[in-house]
């Protein structure tokens, strides 16, 4: 995929990873696996960048003896992931008319 | 690479973050590990995984850049940079040793203050009214004087040169010929005197300034990745 359509996706692909419960770095990769490829080193600046925007909070609890950091989504987020469908919508049109020439 | 060399190299690419960020970074880093271990994969292929430490780091000193706002200081500097080779060349030898150091005490104020502009504002005094100017003043007085010096050994040479030439006149003022003789040798040693002092403080003025100009280039080099 484009380099820069993959940008714009990231973010709110990692919201949709955490939009039902929290979840924590290594099963949010693992559960996009399917869907769009992204590496640790990617994921952390996404991380910060959503939790700067207010998107997303974090806390750290311990488990099998280690620090483990859980992010969860918030309102903000849910919005974002919102505002991408409506985006999505527009997006079908453009795509239609890009792939098959269908005009509104 | 083991996790730890990999760990290491990324940390010295992350100096200029504070302790708390990098304890964060770390954190976020070393978790993913353990989890990915847990799950059979073996260190190399983890390493590989996460991918050239100083690409890592610049995603990350970019994030942290962006939160700070500085942006614009940002932009401000790619814009007095030189672009191409041309713009390089089209510089003057002043601009081309003044850029440098502007630009590298912009970024290093920009570096070391990260998100305060009041640090930002201080830095910048002191830089530039306690250390730059003085110090700025000091190097242009030395060079001046030396200037001056082979200025003033021109002058002798010149002058000398002119007496001499001119010491034949003399005899209209009844100078005896031993007199006219010793005249014009006086003349020709000031000369003579005058052009060796010239040359002298010619190079020495000449090679004061491009020394200079080769310890700011050095001082301002672009450290090496």
């Amino acid at each position: 995929m484009d380099a820069q359509m993959k940008k714009g996706l990231l973010e709110v692909c990692v919201l949709s990873a955490i939009r039902d419960e929290e979840s924590y770095g290594y099963k949010i990769i693992s559960e996009l696996q399917p869907y769009i490829k992204i590496s640790e080193s990617t994921l952390y600046p996404i991380l910060r960048r959503l939790e700067a925007g207010g998107a997303v909070t974090t806390r750290t609890a311990e488990h099998s003896g280690r620090l483990r950091k859980y992010y969860r989504i918030t309102t903000k987020g849910r919005a974002k992931i919102a505002e991408f469908v409506e985006d999505m919508e527009e997006f079908k049109k453009i795509s239609a008319f890009i792939t098959r020439g269908e005009r509104l | 690479m083991t996790y730890q060399q990999w760990e290491a190299t990324l940390l010295n690419y992350l100096k200029s973050l504070s302790k708390g960020e990098k304890d964060e970074i770390v954190g976020y880093y070393r978790e993913m590990y353990d989890d990915k271990r847990d799950s059979g994969f073996s260190e190399d292929d983890i390493t590989a995984a996460f991918g050239d430490p100083m690409l890592a780091a610049a995603r990350i000193l970019k994030e942290s850049d962006e939160e700070g706002g500085a942006h614009q200081g940002e932009a401000r500097e790619e814009e007095s940079a030189p672009k191409t080779e041309e713009d390089v060349k089209n510089q003057s030898a002043f601009a081309k040793t003044v850029t440098p150091v502007l630009n590298k005490i912009k970024a290093t104020v920009k570096e070391t203050s990260s998100n305060l502009s009041i640090a930002k504002i201080v830095g910048w005094f002191f830089l530039t009214v306690l250390i730059l100017i003085p110090l700025a003043a000091v190097l242009i007085g030395i060079i001046a004087t030396l200037a001056s010096l082979a200025v003033a050994g021109a002058a002798m040479a010149v002058g000398g040169a002119v007496g001499a030439l001119a010491s034949p006149l003399l005899f209209a003022f009844g100078f005896t010929v031993s007199g006219v003789l010793i005249a014009a040798g006086g003349a020709l040693i000031t000369s003579g005197v005058g052009a060796v002092l010239f040359l002298i403080f010619y190079y020495i003025t000449k090679y004061s300034v491009i020394s200079t100009v080769k310890v700011i280039k050095y001082s301002t080099r672009r450290k090496s990745k």
